[in-house]
């Protein structure tokens, strides 16, 4: 049975359809590319799994429950968490505490939230700077504190939206190989990014997205070749020719 | 983090002395005057470490907190005079209906991000004020005289000497910090701050920002409140612009500002500087009539907001909750 499962889901916006009739599933353990140029609908359907946006049709099921209709705090606890494309970390929080809130969540203990979110911090590689405020970090380890955060919660599907974007090519490598060890603990994760490169080698499925619609999905191999999305990130291609 | 400057021994000697000092200072100062002036402290200090609760940690800018103090002056006053009841309870049952008019004020305002929650609380404060006004029962506009007594612990009235009024607002202030402190050291207190700085990204985190909100609201709705009862018992005299004064919910406001928002002494600091500041201003130049003492006061908070943002206690510290 899937974890996750996104059956005819649509976002209106007024006169936009953000999402059209979108319906995935997501297993146990997979990790799911969600690709598409800008506008394409990613973050709004991001939006939608966690909560954010009331979904306009369609139903969101995580793990045999409808979630779609439930606020973000409730489904944070049902085990989901996710960090923002744009970083929203607690400028005037120290790292440790930006992490701490995430471990409030399986704790009351202030002692037991602080250890776990030492144990987590080590994991992501700011052990250096728990004692730091956030805002005093660089954009790149901001977004690892998101993404430390969220881990801190022990969420069983993980939502990154864009964690790669504007890093440097080290900075993107090292955030590969910080995926990988988390799929090595059986999280479920979803990765939108729209730098196909820092996608392709962790996703074991890539569901591409355009206009608002899905387009495409398979594995990566499948996915670069696919006539559709080469339309959709390369335009048309008389076009392209001219 | 705690900007831990001393260790925790040294901040627990710290306190101690300052409370040491606090219980001796009447039996150095034994003229009215310097009592009155401790107790207005002790008070404010109560009152601005309530708004801090919920402007401060939780960042939810409330202009409307005289409507609590209000609320429990008059709990504890119409209890007296319609019931015949000691005060003390009447400060609980203020408390109580505190609390239950901060959950409906707070459940449709926390709709209200940034400014437009301050506006709504402003607005409901004046609305208070004209209720009380218009309302017989509770005495309109001529208010309520809480019947003399002589000296009595039951009533909670003492005409001869205010050392009973300087211990139970001394007492009120440490409760004031004690709450405070209780909630930074906990889960609860995390989440108020994760609230201000960030509500979305707090809820998804799973905090319920609506009922750590209220909950915010009622805390401070319920120091407030316990404020308001005491003034009464100090002053035994009420009515509306005296407990529900728009200038109440700014001062408590330009309190906590001033002295360092979101710190735990912050509050008490502004309190300290502030209030005598605005006493002696008023005794050496109030009496011109030219509203000197208000330019003055004025003027130190406009230095102080301008130099350091953060208040006074960002002079010492390098920023943050301490």
């Amino acid at each position: 049975m899937s974890l996750l499962s996104i059956s005819g889901v649509a976002k209106r916006f007024g006169g936009l359809l953000a999402n059209d009739d979108i319906s995935f599933e997501v297993g146990e353990g997979e990790i799911i590319g969600l690709i598409g140029p800008n506008g394409a609908g990613k973050t709004t359907l991001f939006s939608c799994i966690a909560g954010y946006f009331p979904v306009t049709s369609g139903t969101i099921v995580f793990d045999g429950k409808r979630i779609s209709g439930l606020p973000p705090e409730a489904i944070c606890r049902r085990g989901i968490a996710r960090t923002f494309q744009i970083v929203r970390v607690f400028k005037e929080m120290s790292v440790l505490e930006n992490v701490m809130v995430g471990a409030f969540l399986s704790t009351s203990s202030r002692r037991e939230a602080e250890a776990h979110a030492r144990a987590v911090l080590g994991r992501v590689g700011l052990s250096g700077k728990a004692e730091s405020f956030a805002r005093s970090l660089t954009v790149s380890e901001q977004k690892r504190v998101q993404l430390a955060r969220a881990l801190a919660t022990r969420p069983r599907l993980l939502l990154l939206d864009e964690v790669m974007a504007g890093l440097t090519p080290q900075e993107i490598s090292e955030a590969v190989s910080l995926v990988r060890t988390f799929r090595e603990d059986g999280l479920t994760m979803i990765v939108v990014e729209h730098v196909m490169e820092a996608v392709m080698p962790i996703s074991d499925r890539v569901v591409v997205l355009d206009y608002g619609k899905k387009i495409a999905e398979g594995a990566p191999g499948e996915i670069v070749r696919d006539e559709r999305v080469i339309e959709a990130y390369l335009g048309v291609k008389h076009r392209a020719s001219h | 983090m705690k900007a831990a400057v001393l260790g925790k021994r040294g901040r627990y000697a710290l306190h101690g002395a300052m409370l040491a000092a606090a219980v001796a200072y009447p039996f150095v100062f034994r003229k009215p005057f310097p009592q009155d002036l401790a107790i207005k402290i002790f008070l404010f200090g109560g009152l601005a470490s309530a708004w801090n609760v919920l402007g401060g940690f939780t960042g939810q800018v409330s202009l409307g907190n005289a409507i609590f103090f209000g609320v429990g002056a008059y709990a504890t006053a119409v209890v007296q005079t319609h019931w015949g009841w000691t005060p003390w309870v009447g400060m609980v049952l203020g408390m109580g209906v505190a609390c239950g008019v901060a959950f409906v004020i707070g459940y449709p305002c926390f709709r209200l991000k940034g400014h437009y929650f301050a506006m709504a609380t402003l607005a409901i404060g004046e609305v208070f004020s004209t209720l009380f006004m218009n309302w017989q029962w509770v005495g309109g506009a001529v208010g309520v005289y809480i019947p003399l007594r002589d000296d009595t612990w039951k009533y909670f009235q003492f005409g001869t000497t205010k050392l009973p009024y300087y211990y139970v607002t001394l007492a009120f202030l440490v409760l004031a910090l004690l709450i405070s402190e209780g909630i930074l050291r906990s889960r609860m207190g995390y989440y108020f701050r994760a609230i201000r700085e960030d509500q979305d990204a707090a809820r998804s985190l799973g905090v319920s920002a609506r009922g750590y909100k209220l909950s915010a609201i009622g805390i401070s709705a319920m120091i407030t409140s316990l404020g308001g009862g005491l003034y009464a018992q100090y002053v035994l005299f009420i009515d509306p612009p005296s407990v529900f004064p728009m200038m109440l919910s700014i001062q408590v406001v330009l309190l906590a500002v001033l002295g360092g928002v979101g710190t735990l002494w912050g509050p008490v600091l502004g309190t300290v500087i502030l209030i005598p500041l605005s006493e002696f201003t008023r005794i050496y130049i109030g009496g011109t009539g030219s509203g000197l003492d208000l330019i003055a006061y004025g003027f130190l908070i406009v230095l102080v907001s301008v130099v350091q943002p953060r208040g006074i206690l960002g002079f010492f510290r390098k920023g943050g909750n301490a």
